[in-house]
């Protein structure tokens, strides 16, 4: 299974390799297969096959001053790296690179917790530190913040922010990308800088004003490859002292409209925390008629589906709210959005939901009949802590049936507008884009929009063993379609990478040359990522995944 | 290389296992008794658990959430590497063996129990030693099992690395049981 990077002769690289141990250690540079097994992305469509995405070798630095080193001699013998902060960032790659031969610089060493604050309520961490540790060294303290993680805690939050990962709890804290506030990179050259006011010196608003002054390259760092971010601050929510929920019902399938025009009054006057909608329409798939309905190309009736909503005495949507902040104002917020719900859809009905001082209690985490009813994981999520326990939707397991069904961990995310009109068309698209290829419905007409920072429609196809192909399938149809219809992919495996880059192709794909210039004259030998996030410097052009090409 | 992966159908004639002690470290220090995982939603989980409990072995329950045990080993492997076995589903056990390469630590034995498609138990294992095929074959195969995880060595030098499972998937198996130890000279942070 070893692999070279590609143009780099063996002598030169073992010279390559010999000249990392001696910069770092040589217990930390990894090259067999045993030791490289991690660095494979355990859910690749490609895995054990010619196509599959592996690392040459890995190098696990301790400090900055290493990582530059490492740089160097990069540089020096023209061996690509692909930088990881903990690896875990499964369903999107794993530590995978983009470049087979690449060689992983995995910073997880490098997990020092360097600044809290609670009054100005921020952190800057090591790209090493994951939730769980930074959870701990919080709780440990007694420190009045939260941290907003991601579904599963043992990720780093560097690497999810520079993912572009997602959260649970209120809008600016949910978008781990917009929480960023500071970075310092090691530059392809070697160099190192910091941006915002980490660039003054003595100053200490680093973490409180992102800019400084002039351009702000900060951007270009989340799923890009200008440079190894080697420290990351990030704004952090207050802890808050109450904890409120509330659900809505409304009656009729187009009441969708108003509803989502409503709840983002409240998420952008920053009222509620993440909103969770559903539909108790699932409660009728069982019957053939209705579940034909859900599934009809071309979108559903929305008269017919509200004919059975109104026999089976069931609201078409239900909405749960989630309020953070002084009782005072959770109460009165939930009571306001109860107005304007009322004033606004005839017939909608409200359920007080949880009221509780925060921090919750075990009963109150553990309660088995929480009343935000979407997992362990999210109810732990909703207030800051980390859990493994997303992990148990990987696979479906229970005693009768542990292992057997699985759901790939591939996901399709495309960004949507913030309205009930795209909410349907989505539903329409995708539901059409499954019947086009052949798929088990996914009773299109009742799937609701996930809302986490951006709008955004997630879609987890269950996938049967020694199927991966159909998965590959469906994941390159659904970028298409999307991208077709202005459903864009926010988030892609390094194998996907390059095709949702494509779809962002106004003027030309003049998003992409912009980005392939200035990766050219900051990384003129391409070693850094070559390929991350679609961006591929000429060293490395040829290597661009073309799947149109293919099909 | 010496192909140590045995595939054992209870009920079948098949050779039996020639090395189910072959790997000693001449020396050693004395060894650790592991601590035992077990999945408890699984009667063969707990079996094992129980008798692997009788040989000494702390036992940490899980099911669907890893959180607790995921945060006992991430703080306790930091300290020191210590030896890890289980009867587990496989996805739970790609959790801790990805947390294991990450302090130091790897798999040395590794057991897949499923039902195949005629509804007898196989039993197919990687690494050595392993509990020999005519104790797989009867009822109490899973205190044997439990009770062999306890005293497997741990200094698992002349072993071939393992194949590594797939990832957590539709592999039909029933339980995965397994034995993590500390590299020699592995270093955790």
């Amino acid at each position: 299974m070893a692999v070279l990077p590609p143009n780099v002769s063996a002598e030169a690289f073992q010279s390559a390799i010999r000249e990392l141990a001696d910069a770092v250690g040589p217990e930390w540079v990894f090259t067999s297969d045993e030791d490289l097994e991690p660095y494979r992305d355990p859910y690749s469509p490609m895995r054990d096959t010619p196509r599959e995405l592996l690392a040459s070798a890995a190098v696990a630095p301790a400090s900055v001053e290493q990582v530059q080193q490492i740089v160097r001699i990069a540089n020096k013998y023209k061996t690509p790296l692909y930088p990881i902060s903990t690896g875990k960032n499964y369903g999107y790659g794993g530590a995978s690179p983009n470049l087979s031969g690449s060689i992983i610089v995995d910073l997880k060493r490098m997990n020092r917790i360097l600044r809290v604050d609670d009054e100005r309520n921020f952190a800057l961490v090591e790209p090493g530190v994951t939730y769980f540790d930074l959870y701990r060294y919080i709780q440990e303290r007694g420190l009045k913040v939260w941290i907003d993680c991601a579904d599963v805690g043992w990720g780093g939050l560097v690497g999810n922010a520079l993912d572009r990962g997602m959260g649970y709890t209120m809008p600016f804290f949910r978008e781990h990308a917009n929480a960023i506030c500071g970075l310092e990179v090691v530059l392809p050259n070697g160099e190192i800088m910091r941006t915002g006011m980490g660039a003054l010196p003595g100053a200490d608003t680093w973490q409180e004003y992102r800019h400084g002054y002039g351009p702000d390259p900060a951007g270009l760092f989340p799923q890009g490859n200008f440079g190894i971010v080697t420290k990351m601050g990030f704004r952090l929510m207050p802890q808050p002292e109450h904890y409120r929920t509330g659900l809505i019902r409304i009656p009729k399938r187009r009441d969708l409209i108003p509803a989502i025009k409503i709840v983002n009054y409240l998420s952008d006057s920053h009222m509620i925390g993440e909103v969770f909608y559903e539909s108790p329409l699932r409660a009728l798939l069982g019957d053939a008629g209705f579940r034909d309905a859900a599934n009809r190309r071309g979108g559903a009736d929305d008269a017919e589906l509200d004919r059975y909503a109104a026999e089976a005495k069931l609201p078409a949507w239900q909405i749960e709210l989630q309020f953070y902040g002084p009782e005072k104002t959770c109460l009165a917020n939930w009571e306001y959005a109860k107005e304007r719900f009322e004033r606004e859809i005839p017939g909608a009905t409200f359920v007080d939901g949880e009221s509780l001082d925060v921090p919750l209690t075990e009963e109150q985490l553990y309660n088995p009949k929480p009343w935000f009813r979407n997992g362990l994981w999210h109810r732990l999520a909703s207030q800051g802590i980390p859990s493994m326990d997303a992990w148990s939707l990987v696979n479906s397991r229970s005693p009768a049936n542990p292992d057997g069904e699985v759901v790939a961990h591939a996901g399709f995310f495309p960004i949507i507008p913030r309205s009930g009109e795209a909410v349907f068309k989505a539903q329409r698209v995708f539901g059409d884009a499954f019947h086009d290829l052949g798929l088990p419905p996914f009773n299109a007409a009742l799937s609701t929009p996930l809302v986490w920072a951006m709008f955004a429609y997630q879609m987890v196809f269950p996938v049967p063993d020694g199927d991966l192909e159909r998965a590959h399938r469906v994941l390159l149809h659904l970028i298409r379609v999307g991208a077709e219809n202005g459903f864009g992919d926010y988030r892609a495996p390094p194998m996907y990478q390059d095709l949702v880059s494509s779809t962002y192709s106004f003027g030309g794909n003049a998003l992409r040359r912009f980005h392939e210039t200035l990766k050219d004259a900051i990384d003129p030998n391409g070693i850094l990522a070559p390929g991350r996030g679609g961006v591929w410097p000429s060293a490395y052009s040829q290597y661009r995944l073309d799947w149109d090409r293919e099909a | 290389m010496i192909d140590r992966r045995e595939v054992l159908a209870a009920g079948l004639t098949v050779s039996l296992l020639t090395c189910t002690k072959a790997v000693g470290a001449a020396g050693a220090a004395p060894r650790p008794t592991p601590l035992f995982v077990a999945d408890e939603r699984f009667a063969e989980a707990r079996a094992a658990a129980s008798a692997a409990a009788r040989k000494g072995a702390a036992v940490h329950a899980i099911s669907d959430d890893l959180t607790a045990l995921y945060d006992r080993l991430d703080r306790a492997w930091r300290e020191h590497p210590f030896p890890v076995a289980g009867l587990t589903t496989s996805s739970a056990l790609f959790v801790i063996e990805r947390l294991a390469a990450d302090r130091g630590s790897r798999t040395v034995y590794r057991g897949i129990h499923r039902r195949g498609a005629d509804g007898r138990l196989v039993h197919e294992a990687s690494g050595a030693p392993t509990v020999p095929a005519e104790v797989l074959a009867t009822a109490g195969w899973t205190e044997a099992l439990g009770m062999s995880l306890v005293d497997f060595p741990l200094a698992a030098t002349s072993l071939e690395p393992l194949p590594m499972l797939a990832p957590p998937g539709p592999d039909g198996s029933v339980l995965v049981s397994w034995l993590l130890a500390p590299r020699r000279g592995g270093t955790a942070f």
